[in-house]
Formats: C-alpha cells, structure tokens, sequence
C-alpha cells in the first residue's frame, strides 16, 4: 500500500514539475542557455583566437548567470531595442593556465560574444590599428550604429580604454555599453553590458517586507536547534555508546554523495568560478570547499547520533531498517521499501515551489540553484548533492521531530514545534522565492509537513533519501526541457540514475527476504533500558521489552489446518497479560489446540503463561491424551504457584480429518460450538477444576473428557474470561448471552468475519473504558466435514 | 461466621485473609463464608480461599461457603470450585453440616 502511495506521489511529482516548470522557473522561463557546455567553451576558443589567444587545452570553468532586471524589462516592454539586443542569461567560460594566465569570455545563451577578458601577464603586440572600433564592430554587430562614443584611448592602469553608448530611444535609463580596452594594439578587455537604472527597471518585488524579521527567524531556529543538539549529545550520550557507531557507519551515504560530487567536476567548477571573482587562485579554493564539506559530514554525523540517542522508544520503531542496514543486513526488504518510499516521496515534495507559484503568482521560481547546474561538468552527478545537503530534514525531521515526541506526550505539539522549525529552515536553506517573500513560509511548510509524512509512513531511511528524490527530480526535469542537446541529455541521465536507483530499491523490496526489524526494534528497546532515565521511564521501557517477549511466545499467525480455517485475537490488558492462546502441531497430523489464563494480570501472570506455555510446547511432541496433560499441568502450576495462583485451561486435540476434537475443560469458561445445521449454539461445559487449585487425586476424579463431533460449516469458539467480563463505563458486563448471540449471527460468515465482529463488538461495548482483563478469542471452521463424511457417520 | 459484602478482588482481598488468618491463629478452624452480599470475586478472593482451606481442614474444621448469588456461583462453578469447596444454599445448612460432623467438601 505504501508503495502505491509513493508511486502515486512520484507519478504527481514528475507530471507536475513537467508541466508547471517551463511556465514559473526563473532558468526556464527567463531565458535558458541554447548551448551545452562543450559548445560553449567551443565559442569561447574561437572568440579568444581571434583575439590572438590560444586557449584550446586549457583547464575550463563555466557557469551561467540570469540578470534579474534585464528579464523583467523584457518581459514588461518588449518594445525595447536594447534589451531585445541581450539575453537575461548569461554564460561564463573561464580558461585557466597552469602558468597562472586566465581568460574569461562571456556570450548570450545563443553563444553570441559579450565580453572578453584577457588576465594574462604579458601581451605581446597587436596588429590593428584600431582595434577598438573593430571590437565594438564584432561585439555591437548590426547595431554598432547606433553608438555614440563616450570615451576614447583613454590612459588606464589595464591599458587604453575606450567606451560607447547605447541609449533605448523609448526607455529612458535603459543603456547598453560597450567597453573596450587595448594595450599594445591588443584587446586585453572587452565588454558589451547591458545596464538599467533602477527607476527604469522598476524595484524587484518582494523586496518591500521588513527583511529583518524573516532573517531572524530562521537564525533563532537554527540556534534552537543547535543548542538542542548540544545539550542532548551531553547528556544522553555518555551512557550510550552505539549511536556513534549508528552514525558513523551511515555516514557513507552523504561521504559517498560529496565524493561524487567532487569526481564530477561540479566542485572544482564552481570553486574555480569564484575564485576568479575572488582574486585567489583556484587550489586553494578547493581546500577550502573539501574542508567545509567535511565539517558538513561531521555536523551530519552529530546530529544523526543525537537523534537516534533521544529518539523514544515509539519512535525507534522507523529507525529498525536503517539499523538493520548499518549492520550491514543488506538483505533488508524493509530498508528497500523505504528507499523506494523516501525518493519517489521526493518528487514530490520538490514540485511544492511549483504549485505555490501559481497560487501567489508574479515571482517565478528560483530553486536549487539550478543555474549553474546548466553549465557544470558532469550535471547528472549532482543529484547526488541532495544527500549531504538536505539539512531541512535532518534538523527538523529526524533530530526535533523524535526528540520533540519524547519531551511532549501530546503527538500534535511535536509536530507543531517540528513544523514551526522546519518551515524556518526551509524557507531560508531553501528559499524559493526571492528573500523575505511570503511564499517561502508557505513552501517552507508544505516541504517540511511533506518530509515529517514521509518519516512517519516511511521510516528514517525513507526521510533521509527524500531531498535526493528531490534534486533528481527538479533538476532533471528542468535540465531535460532545455533546447540545447547535451543539457537536455543530462537531465535525461540524471532521471534515469535516480529513476533507476528508486525501480531498483522498488524490485528489492519485493525480491529481498524479510529482516528481522522486530528483533531490532527490541535490541534498540533493551539499549534504550540502559539510558540514565528516571525510574518510571525505565520500567516503562522494561515492560516494553517484556511485551515484545511475549508478543514474540504468541503464534505469528494461525495456524493452517487441513480442512479448517482458524481465526485467533489476543489483547493483553497491560503491557503484559497472563492469557496465553496456541494450536501446535502433534504426530498424526493432528492439533493441539489450547486457550488458556493465568490468574492475575501484569508481569506475575506474564511469568506463570510462560512456564504453562512450555509445558505445552515440549508435550505436544508426544501428543498424550488431553486427560494427562491437564493432569501434569495441574502438578506443575501447583507446584510453580504453591497455592497463591491458579489456571483456567480449555484444551482441545483436534483431529482435522475425522473432524473430531477430545476436549478437556480445567475450570476455563466452557467453549462454544455453533451448528450449521440448525443454527444453535451449544455451551460445551464437561467438569473440571481449574489448575494448580486441586490436588492430583481430587483434580483427575473431577475431571471429565469429551468428544465433540464437528460437521462441515460448524464452528468452535474458545475465549478467555476477558471477553465476557468486560465491562463498559456503567459496569455491565458483556456476558456471555451477548457473545452467543453473536456467534449465531456471525459464524456463517467464517472464523475471521466472526472474530473481528465480535472484536468489534466488544469495543463498541467499552467505549472509553479500558480492557479489564486480558482479551482472548479462537475460532475454528470445519470447512469441509470429515473425510467419509459423505456416509453419513459422525452425529453428536 | 465471616460476612462478605461486595466485592472481594485484588484491593479488598487482604482484609478477608486477614479477618480469617486471625480466626484460625485463635483456634476456631469452623468457618462459614457468608455470600449472600458478596457480589463478585475475582482470582485474588478465590487465592485466599486456595491459600488457607488446607490449614483449616489440617485443624479439624473447614470453610465453607453459603448462600452465594447465581452470578457469582456461576464463577465458582465454572472454575470447578464445587468439587473444593462445601457449598450450601444457605447459611443455615452451612452451620449444621459442621454439627453433622462433616468436615470436608
């Protein structure tokens, strides 16, 4: 089921993101760039050479940029020249030399050359004489016309520098220059801008909120947390030492994903980019960025240990798979199921910005960067990014959110202060919009509620994976929508890398075999005992683990007997109960079939059922009559409760084939048989004196053995006193009339319809009330009669 | 004679083996168990009777139960408490089986 919904979510992501980007993202929308980047340094070559620079061969760094205001006046007055003359994206090709020479060139997205930067150290000689006027001629093109001089051979410490000007005839304040400067008859500079005074271009908008508020909120959150973060690791870590190991062995992922990152090219792409703006040189850039990547994984680390360290008990349940796997059970069907969950959930949640845009109208949406993807090496490696990056989800989601639920018993105040936090962060790491726009509160918690849906239907894996589901998604929607061939390539490999990985955890979860996340679970439970934690705490997570031991000694599932169908409920009323239910197999194929309750409730009952279950157990193996063994059980249990506890015990040997049951009743409520033949039910009430109460002699002369007959469509219920003494908040009881009545309205309709309508029932009966006692029930079918039934033998 | 009223579960339990550990220390092991107030018992008030019938007959004398209300009988009956315990209608017939001599169920 949950992988339908996944599927769903992924299929609504990716429709939507197809559908909504080309209309509200700022890369698509305001102009994206026609060439790829092996085009682009191609141009950049050719523009350099005629400039007398052999670049070819050199290291290249490119990068795309989008000018705000000149989209805007484009698309507000498109009668404008000038900015007809430019595109608002602008891409970047930086040429480095090992000898330290640099050369940058920019162009329009239709490779059209706007700038030229020559950052060698020695220019030899020019040729032309004016070489000013012929760049102005290859840059201005057809409109070189329409420029008027406005400076000329002017003395700089760069060169000669000269100038033009380009005034929008209807515009005023809208102007396109030319900047050209020379040293030795040799362009070193050139530039064609595109410039727009801020009356022209008009305020960007959003820009009229009070920034300070939305700066602070998001700051104060993330110091919150930090100062969580600290306080946990102090305190609750020193007594636990496997969540370091926890986080230390998962931290491969988000190692695995900076690693690729860095192989990509994308790191080295951008770290040359900026260094060039920078002025330093492009390695030490790179130092810095592998340092800041490491302190990233470090900070990651941290807080994952933090959050499986505080996460309560409830909560550990989501973290199993992942455990699971940092052990290294790769067999793992649920950490599958999870990974398939977490980044077909991504898709989704990445399509958030596009849904709100619509909804605010007028800003479009710049999300995850995606400019710069245009032009990076290898973009397809980015999405991998997600993985070390998703902070939101890491903060709000796996440390506050678990932290949170274990502080507060109220559910929704946890999620509350998750969302609070998470919408903070959100907005702010992942701001959609421009800064301080209302939409990105909106974003922020529809992305934050859709991450904490994720965690909480999917588990911790599913969370973590969801921020890659995301770029993957985005990113590559957006890269495949672009005209240019190898751009939209990318973004076809980077679909299909984190498409695949999401179809292949998707086939795991069906083809892998089930891990054992209950043990888990109980292992992390146990861990969690050893915590420093006030005493209630502590018996409360030990009477946890004890539920989990018994849950574990009641059968998994009924049993499959021949020609019957079983249905079995077991409601302990506290965390532990003394009622105990078990149809084991014996010699002969047939069944021994037992409903029993220890007297009393809580752990002393929970103790005594266990010895009664072993009885049970090692004497099904040689099948002695129902008459021994309830006489052996009555030795043990008096001599295990020397008086103070006794058992009630309905015991039935069942021999599937001849549809005939031997049945001992040791002071248990007497089962009931409804005939399909008539519709009656029968109480079945041999004597018998409950266990433990009675000595041998006394026990064995009271005791008496029956023979039911069963016939095809016939039913037998077992149950325990805590079905029919349940009580509701006026102190009735259910009793035992009502429980017949119901066997007689529903037993026609099988075993399993039988149970749940009188579980039903017994809870509409409750109300608010709690369970009183331990809650009881088997029924059984004959399905098909006895074989030779066709005789006519076997009546009652 | 003990009479007992209402309940007789885990909470009240005590009090009942307490009035009849007091009555077998004081050498009277004859005792009749009043029901016909009693109103419902659950394991612990069945415990207290488990845990001293067998002083009681070791003593020479028994306790038996009297004029229990059908809901409750149907408890006792289902556990197989006749076959343990004398049960007598009323209380009467309780006192006189001890006259009769008959100590034991």
């Amino acid at each position: 089921m949950r992988r339908v919904v996944a599927a769903a979510c992924a299929a609504a992501g990716l429709i939507s993101l197809w559908t909504l980007m080309p209309r509200h993202d700022v890369a698509l929308g305001e102009g994206q760039p026609e060439l790829g980047r092996e085009e682009a340094i191609r141009r950049a070559v050719e523009w350099a050479r005629e400039h007398g620079v052999e670049i070819a061969g050199w290291r290249f760094a490119t990068g795309a940029e989008i000018d705000p205001a000149l989209a805007r006046i484009r698309r507000q007055r498109p009668g404008s020249a000038v900015a007809r003359a430019f595109t608002p994206v602008r891409i970047r090709v930086l040429a480095f030399h090992s000898t330290g020479d640099a050369v940058e060139v920019t162009m329009t997205a239709t490779g059209r050359p706007l700038s030229f930067l020559d950052r060698r150290l020695a220019v030899s000689g020019g040729r032309a004489a004016d070489a000013a006027g012929e760049e102005l001629a290859r840059l201005a093109g057809a409109e070189a016309v329409q420029f008027q001089r406005t400076a000329e051979n002017v003395r700089t410490l760069e060169g000669s520098r000269s100038a033009w000007e380009w005034s929008d005839p209807v515009l005023k304040g809208v102007v396109a220059r030319v900047v050209v400067v020379t040293r030795n008859g040799r362009v070193v500079n050139s530039s064609y801008e595109f410039s727009a005074t801020r009356d022209a271009a008009g305020p960007p908008p959003g820009t009229g909120s009070p920034r300070a508020a939305w700066a602070v909120a998001p700051l104060a959150s993330l110091a919150g947390i930090g100062g969580l973060l600290v306080w946990t690791l102090f305190v609750t870590l020193q007594k636990r030492t496997d969540p370091f190991a926890f986080a230390a062995r998962f931290m491969w992922i988000p190692a695995a994903a900076t690693a690729a990152a860095f192989l990509s090219g994308n790191y080295q792409n951008d770290a040359l980019l900026r260094s060039f703006e920078e002025g330093v040189t492009g390695e030490s850039r790179l130092v810095l960025g592998v340092t800041v990547a490491a302190l990233q994984l470090l900070g990651l680390f941290l807080i994952l240990a933090a959050a499986y360290a505080a996460a309560p008990l409830p909560q550990l349940r989501r973290w199993a798979a992942a455990a699971l796997l940092v052990r290294g059970v790769w067999k793992n069907r649920e950490a599958a199921a999870q990974a398939w969950t977490g980044l077909a959930a991504g898709a989704l949640i990445g399509a958030v910005p596009y849904w709100v845009a619509p909804v605010i109208d007028t800003p479009r949406v710049r999300f995850l960067e995606g400019t710069n993807l245009l032009m990076a090496p290898v973009p397809a490696l980015e999405a991998l990014e997600g993985l070390a990056t998703g902070w939101e989800v890491y903060l709000a989601v796996l440390f506050l959110y678990p932290w949170l639920s274990g502080q507060w018993k109220r559910g929704w105040a946890a999620w509350l202060g998750m969302l609070a936090a998470g919408t903070a962060i959100t907005a702010a790491y992942r701001g959609a919009f421009p800064p301080a726009h209302p939409a990105n509160l909106a974003t922020g918690a529809l992305m934050t509620a859709g991450y904490w849906l994720t965690y909480r239907y999917g588990g911790m894996l599913a969370a973590w994976l969801a921020p890659l589901g995301m770029y993957g998604a985005v990113q590559g929607v957006r890269l495949a929508q672009l005209p240019a061939p190898s751009l939209s390539m990318a973004g076809w490999q980077m679909l299909a890398l984190v498409g695949g990985a999401a179809i292949a955890a998707l086939g795991a979860s069906f083809l892998l075999p089930e891990a054992d996340t209950r043990a888990m679970e109980a292992e992390m439970a146990e861990a969690a005992t050893a915590l420093p934690r006030s005493q209630r705490e502590r018996l409360r997570a030990e009477l946890e683990v004890a539920r989990r031991a018994q849950e574990d000694l009641l059968p998994a599932a009924p049993p499959q007997i021949e020609g019957f169908e079983v249905a079995a409920a077991c409601h302990p009323a506290r965390e532990v109960g003394g009622d105990l239910y078990d149809c084991l197999p014996c010699p002969h194929g047939r069944w021994l079939l037992c409903v029993a309750d220890v007297s009393g409730k809580g752990l002393g009952a929970a103790l005594h059922m266990t010895l009664v279950k072993g009885m049970l157990a090692s004497a099904a193996h040689h099948a002695p009559p129902p008459r021994t063994l309830a006489a052996r059980l009555n030795q043990a249990v008096g001599d295990a409760g020397r008086g103070r506890m006794f058992t009630t015990m309905s015991l039935l040997m069942l021999d599937p084939r001849a549809c005939r049951a031997e049945h001992v009743r040791a002071g248990h409520n007497p089962p009931l048989v409804w005939r399909a033949a008539t519709g009656e039910c029968e109480w079945r009430k041999p004597r018998g004196i409950g266990l433990g109460l009675a000595g041998a002699a006394t026990f064995e002369a009271n005791l008496e053995t029956e023979t039911i007959e069963l016939q095809a469509g016939d039913t037998l219920v077992m149950y325990s006193d805590g079905v029919t003494e349940d009580m509701n908040e006026e102190g009735e009881q259910f009793g035992e009339e009502r429980l017949k009545a119901l066997v007689q309205a529903h037993a026609a309709e099988g075993p399993h319809r039988l149970a749940g309508a009188i579980m039903e029932e017994a809870r509409r009966f409750r109300g608010q009330e709690d369970l009183h006692d331990d809650w009881t029930l088997l029924a059984l079918r004959c399905s098909n009669g006895a074989a030779g039934a066709q005789d006519g033998q076997g009546e009652v | 004679m003990l009479g007992l009223r209402g309940y007789l579960d885990a909470h009240t339990a005590p009090r009942f083996e307490a009035a009849v550990e007091e009555e077998l220390r004081a050498g009277r092991p004859r005792l009749v168990a009043d029901c016909s107030q009693l109103d419902y018992i659950s394991s612990a008030g069945l415990g207290v009777f488990m845990t001293f019938i067998d002083e009681a007959r070791a003593a020479g004398g028994d306790i038996k139960l009297a004029a229990i209300q059908p809901k409750v009988y149907q408890i006792f009956d289902v556990l197989g408490f006749p076959a343990l315990f004398d049960i007598q209608p009323t209380v009467e017939g309780a006192v006189a089986r001890f006259d009769a001599g008959d100590g034991e169920g």
